[in-house]
């Protein structure tokens, strides 16, 4: 099995024809059939098949590259290591978490570790499918909106905030000291959506608790789109209140929602692997709110 | 640079258990010099050394740990998918999914499924009771069969095999003995049949009363013949069915009756234009059309 016939394979897939998958390589469109025609022979699968004059995959192309895409993830993970040796980061942290989270607290945090264990702990940061990454061992700390039901994942409570709202400071609502979800009324409001892994996060929640989840008009992803999107005059954010630490909100108002449930940040790593000691101050740093 | 294969993967992690490259020349039937060649063209295609050279032995460098650990999982995925491909080669991954009424299902598709099974021992087929050209139309089904179906354009019709609708009444009924009826002599039975609407041969059996100048009205309705046969061994006095269902099943009790003027009905194949078939799908298609 040549990973050069499954690239080719996949990318015939994926594309959905010769031809594009021809231009998606930069081959031939006669190179990239030749190569299906090889992958056939080899693994004795029938992998294309003409259907309204047109070349397809079969049923058996599709699951093949499906469950190729592990294998292809596991060569990208090998190359990327090898990169981390040649940049000398073999001894990086790894940190998996979202960009709300990567965007507020963490800078400030990770700052402070360097400065306590003399500027020689190299990180790399990761986002989306925390649990995954954390579960094959990619990522050694997830920081998240938690907590991570998995087993054998450990869950530590890092800060606490409530939902508080972003507006324009010339805003009627920058007069009050904290905003009722009657003052919300009839304003377009901007958030983070559901990331679709977490059921238990507890941003999703505290939207939830409060009434706000089915009123949202504008998702994100980062609170820096939220922040901007409030500039351009599109709505009102509600975010966490990690974010006025980011310096995101310069400009802005920021007033906390009344009553609101509280946002909890979390850090998780495995119950079974050792947390190196870059890892453990930078907990401890993330449990220290920002002044 | 080029890229790193699965192979050049398992010589590194071969050469790492064994700590010399005589050893994992032995464990891949290759001589020394290949896997010496191998191991410099792997750590090229990396952009960094992996092993130290030291007395002869090759001993994997501090900072390679990780990488190594990432091969490993390379290697994994790799057995992963060569097993995968096997299973599709056998049949076993993608399951050959038919939906055909219950007659056909049980006779003609029954017999079908016998052949395949002797050449593909591990195939895995799902045989689907229920409506045909909703399953295919939905995706859940890869061949369907029934009895002159209405279709849409996208599915392919093969007419198949003919048959006819025959009466089905009770040993004890005075009609049991004559061996055919005449669709006028039914008129006033209590008729156990299908729904003129939703069954194909509901319809063909409203027509042929229509073009007799009888009324076509059921007392009791039912999807499939094997239903309306087991309905009848416990009331009504008649009922009108497929002939292949007693090619495909007994029951005890009941005679089979042919009906004059005679009611042609077709036993179709379905396929989904635009969908390729699986190898098991394809070849269980050439058993059923003798191709």
């Amino acid at each position: 099995m040549k990973l050069s016939s499954l690239q080719v394979l996949d990318a015939f897939v994926r594309l959905g024809g010769t031809g594009e998958a021809a231009q998606g390589l930069e081959m031939s469109q006669s190179a990239v059939i030749k190569a299906l025609r090889l992958a056939e022979f080899e693994l004795g699968l029938n992998l294309v098949t003409t259907l309204q004059g047109r070349l397809m995959p079969t049923p058996e192309a599709q699951a093949l590259t499906q469950r190729a895409q592990p294998a292809f993830a596991a060569l990208r993970r090998a190359r990327h290591e090898a990169d981390m040796m040649r940049v000398g980061m073999v001894d990086r942290l790894r940190i998996v978490t979202v960009p709300g989270l990567a965007h507020s607290i963490l800078p400030p945090a990770i700052t402070a570790v360097r400065r306590a264990i003399g500027d020689a702990a190299p990180v790399e940061i990761m986002f989306d499918h925390v649990a995954a990454h954390l579960a094959a061992g990619d990522a050694d700390l997830a920081i998240t909106y938690g907590p991570l039901p998995n087993e054998g994942l450990r869950n530590i409570t890092l800060q606490e905030s409530p939902l508080v709202c972003v507006f324009f400071q010339t805003d009627p609502l920058a007069a009050r000291d904290e905003i009722g979800l009657e003052d919300l009324a009839g304003r377009r409001l901007i958030s983070y959506g559901p990331d679709g892994f977490s059921s238990a996060d507890s941003f999703q929640q505290a939207l939830t608790k409060t009434g706000l989840a089915s009123r949202i008009s504008i998702t994100v992803r980062h609170t820096d789109s939220a922040c901007h999107l409030v500039r351009e005059g599109c709505g009102v954010a509600i975010v966490d209140g990690f974010v006025i630490s980011s310096g995101l909100t310069e400009g802005l108002a920021v007033r906390p929602l009344r009553a609101s449930p509280a946002v909890i940040a979390y850090a998780h790593h495995r119950e079974d692997s050792h947390l190196q000691h870059s890892g453990r101050v930078l907990i401890t740093c993330l449990m220290e709110p920002a002044p | 640079m080029s890229e790193l294969t699965p192979t050049q993967a398992r010589i590194l992690l071969a050469v790492h258990r064994f700590g010399t490259t005589i050893e994992a020349a032995r464990a891949f039937n290759l001589t020394q010099s290949a896997i010496s060649k191998i191991v410099a063209r792997s750590e090229r295609s990396l952009g960094v050394p992996v092993f130290e050279r030291r007395d002869g032995r090759l001993i994997l460098r501090s900072e390679a740990r990780e990488l190594m650990a990432s091969l490993s999982t390379v290697e994994a995925e790799w057995r992963n998918l060569r097993d995968t491909v096997a299973d599709l080669r056998s049949g076993h991954a993608l399951p050959l999914r038919i939906a055909a009424t219950p007659s056909i299902g049980q006779g003609l598709v029954a017999g079908a499924l016998r052949n395949l099974l002797a050449t593909h021992p591990d195939a895995r087929a799902e045989l689907i009771m229920g409506n045909p050209v909703a399953e295919l139309s939905n995706g859940t089904a890869d061949i369907g069969f029934m009895f002159s179906p209405r279709v849409s354009d996208d599915i392919a019709l093969t007419p198949l095999a003919e048959g006819a609708i025959v009466a089905l009444v009770r040993k004890d009924d005075p009609l049991a003995a004559r061996g055919s009826v005449d669709l006028a002599e039914l008129a006033g039975r209590r008729l156990l049949c299908f729904d003129r609407e939703s069954s194909p041969l509901g319809w063909l059996i409203a027509k042929a009363h229509e073009e007799a100048g009888l009324d076509y009205a059921p007392f009791m309705t039912a999807p499939y013949s094997i239903t309306v046969a087991h309905l009848l061994a416990r009331d009504g006095d008649v009922s009108l069915v497929d002939s292949m269902l007693f090619e495909a099943q007994r029951f005890e009790g009941l005679i089979q009756l042919q009906i004059t003027p005679r009611i042609p009905i077709t036993i179709c194949m379905m396929t989904a234009r635009s969908r390729p078939l699986s190898h098991l799908a394809a070849r269980m298609v050439e058993i059923i059309t003798g191709a």
